[in-house]
């Protein structure tokens, strides 16, 4: 089975050589412009470190990754079953209805709540 | 069992070679891409076109990835520490990895392993990397912050594009992206006829989760190809405009072999023959529509009056004239280079036509800010991507139990998945009423 | 060969694992982890678990990776500034260690016998998906549906958690 895997071992491989292909060419062939960008680096730098430095970044985005984990185990699973689904028939639609009724329900009383005004 | 034997090798080989193929394409692939993409951006903006590309035009956008691979990204590797450095290839190679499993044509396909959509997909998330990493290269502060915002926006995307694609493979029966194309061939109907909401919740996700803001597109006059651009460093990495490009194809390869019947023409059940041959009769359709596209070009060539509008059409004429011969021949090879050759055809238009939608309507109807776009995906379109996962499954089961035909079950379940869009919509609309009430 | 490509995997699984324990940086210790959790996938792909490879990448390496990037990100770490905390910590983490440590002996001391992996290997291959979805809904279907109530119950906790911060 794994042998399936391997012509995209190699292909993997192949992309891979592209950006490590260009990254040595560049330092080889590359015009330089390394001075430039550590110029504008320090600008950035100091920008960022005045004004908008101390603001709490993201607890809204790590909420939205907790949820997102969350769908992708569902996801994960439905995936499965969904290969599955043809051949258990009603006995499928019972499974779905459980699995994803039990947290959508919850998903339902959350938004009832008010928990998604924040996003 | 000698999983990794070195005995497969010799079978591998001929993968292995579409594999080079593919990866020495897809500086060509990415080039017309992104060349699409700015001619449509300017026809939204009426903006002046700075040069028309004849044949040497087109090529220039080929020579410039290379120049945009080979420009900047040396001084990244130089100031960041190693991790950081790494990040733009990550984002790039997981990007490009996704081209292994496209089943282009029943014969171009590197591999196709028994997990194929998922296998993308897992790559996708990979992608992500690219985006923080990113957010944390540069230095902190609100720059930093809003790469947290846009990376919380791409997964938000990923698991709604992801809930789309369900419904396909709720269809199909399977993760190998060989077979969800068989399964649409078999069952006589691409899968977007019968699970159009699924298709529009996956189009929906996957626009936005390119990694470019939407927001930010439009404006970006400074764009990939400005050769000024380049030595500009407050421009991203060369490497992310790169994955987001190769991503675009990725994105609208799955939606092609999941919704839009891979590489099968349309009506791919009518098999009529030519009397007294082997070829189909809708076979010939393709090949007369490209030789009539190149003559009409070919005519153009003349009406034009400047020399660089007459290359334009000598180079589009050419194209088509090619595609025209090479579909027409293949006709007359052999049933497996047929197959091959209209396979690939009929994969790439799609994909086109994909492309085309996609950037279009990212230029037209998508200018709503990054906040209003979550807000949308986690109110309404997941819960949505959810409903239509059940209503599609009692489809299937109204199917199976009572022997309706698919096409009818099919249309109940769109409605009721749209009626619960709409109710949700309209509950999310003034929920968001109230609010702006109490506020005031 | 297959020796040589699960000596490999297990070699990159392990050395990251040690690294992400020792980095400071949280960022880095999540990169590590994230090499760590991919060398697995790939002795879960030389088993030929394809579903579980594909899972562990899209779950663990994607998902939940992701998250502890962006939970390092929300909670203001700066490199090289959190302090070894002794004491209590310690014990915890002694206690829990052990009782991991004896959960796997537990394992491995029961599977030593009974578990004939070549032939589980050789019934999973060749349709994967498939073979885990039938355990997965008729075997086990009672652990599957409490899956579920175990999302739920993760998922209303998140949010308590988050707005208590906000």
């Amino acid at each position: 089975m794994p042998h399936a895997y391997i012509p995209i071992l190699i292909f993997a491989l192949l992309a891979a050589a592209f950006p490590v292909f260009c990254l040595v060419g560049s330092r080889r062939f590359g015009p330089a412009t390394l001075e430039k960008i550590e110029a504008a680096e320090e600008a950035r730098v100091e920008d960022s470190t005045t004004e908008a430095g101390r603001e709490k970044p993201g607890t809204m985005a790590s909420f939205i990754a907790a949820l997102f984990v969350i769908l992708s185990v569902e996801v994960v699973f439905l995936f499965a079953w969904a290969v599955k689904f043809a051949e258990m028939g009603g006995y499928g639609l019972i499974l779905l209805l459980i699995f994803v009724g039990i947290p959508l329900a919850g998903y339902a009383w959350l938004y009832k709540k008010g928990v998604f005004d924040a996003i | 069992m000698d999983s990794f034997g070195l005995i497969s090798l010799p079978a591998a080989v001929p993968s292995a070679l579409s594999a080079m193929g593919a990866v020495l394409a897809l500086p060509l692939l990415v080039a017309y891409t992104a060349f699409i993409e700015r001619r449509i951006a300017e026809a939204m903006d009426e903006r002046a076109r700075p040069v028309t590309p004849g044949a040497l035009g087109l090529l220039r956008y080929v020579a410039r990835i290379a120049r945009v691979g080979l420009g900047q990204d040396e001084g990244q590797a130089e100031l960041r520490r190693r991790i950081f450095a790494m990040a733009p290839a990550i984002a790039l190679v997981a990007a490009l990895i996704g081209y292994a499993v496209m089943p282009v044509g029943p014969a171009f396909q590197v591999a196709d392993p028994n997990v194929g959509l998922l296998f993308i997909l897992g790559l996708g998330a990979l992608g992500i990397y690219g985006v923080l990493l990113r957010g944390e290269a540069s230095a902190g502060g609100r720059i930093a912050m809003d790469f947290v915002n846009h990376a919380a926006q791409v997964v938000s995307c990923q698991a709604a594009a992801a809930l789309g694609l369900l419904s396909g493979v709720l269809l199909a029966g399977s993760l190998a992206m060989g077979q969800i194309v068989q399964a649409q061939l078999d069952q006589g109907q691409w899968f977007i006829f019968y699970v159009p909401a699924g298709f529009f919740i996956y189009f929906v996700g996957s626009m936005a989760a390119m990694n470019r803001a939407t927001a930010e597109l439009p404006a970006a006059d400074a764009d990939l190809f400005s050769v000024d651009a380049l030595a500009d460093a407050t421009l991203p990495a060369p490497f992310y405009v790169l994955a987001d490009y190769v991503s675009v194809i990725v994105v609208a390869g799955i939606a092609t072999t999941v919704f839009l019947g891979g590489w099968l023409r349309p009506m791919a059940s009518f098999r009529d023959r030519v009397p007294g041959t082997t070829i189909e009769i809708l076979d010939i359709v393709p090949v007369v529509a490209a030789l009539g596209l190149a003559l009409f070009w070919y005519r153009r060539v003349r009406s034009h009056r400047t020399e660089m509008q007459k290359k334009a059409a000598a180079t589009a004429s050419g194209i088509c004239a090619f595609v025209g011969l090479a579909l027409g021949i293949s006709l007359f090879v052999s049933a497996a280079v047929m197959a091959a050759v209209h396979g690939a055809f009929w994969f790439g238009l799609k994909v086109g036509g994909y492309i085309y939608c996609f950037v279009w309507v990212r230029f037209t109807l998508l200018q709503v800010e990054r906040e209003r776009l979550m807000r949308q995906l986690w109110r309404i379109v997941i819960p949505v991507g959810f409903v239509n996962l059940i209503t599609t499954a009692m489809a299937v089961v109204g199917t199976q139990d009572t022997g309706l035909p698919m096409r009818l079950t099919t249309i109940a379940a769109t409605v009721a998945t749209l009626g619960a869009g709409v109710w949700l919509a309209k509950y999310a609309g003034s929920e968001a009423e109230m609010q702006a009430a109490e506020g005031e | 060969m297959n020796a040589l490509v699960f000596y490999f995997f297990a070699g990159l699984a392990v050395g990251s694992a040690i690294l992400m324990v020792t980095r400071r940086d949280p960022l880095h210790a999540a990169m590590c982890m994230a090499s760590a959790l991919l060398a697995t996938a790939g002795i879960f792909l030389q088993l030929g678990a394809e579903f579980l490879f594909i899972v562990q990448i899209f779950l663990l390496v994607g998902a939940v990776m992701a998250l502890f990037v962006f939970v390092a990100r929300s909670l203001d770490f700066e490199a090289g500034k959190i302090r070894r905390k002794t004491g209590r910590r310690w014990a915890v983490a002694g206690i829990l260690g052990i009782i991991v440590a004896g959960q796997m002996w537990f394992a491995i001391a029961a599977g030593r016998t009974s578990l004939r992996l070549p032939e589980m290997q050789a019934n999973i291959a060749p349709q994967n998906t498939e073979a885990v979805g039938n355990a997965l809904f008729h075997s086990l279907v009672v652990p599957f549906g409490i899956t579920s109530v175990l999302l739920l119950v993760t998922m209303i906790g998140v949010t308590l958690m988050w707005n208590r911060r906000a």
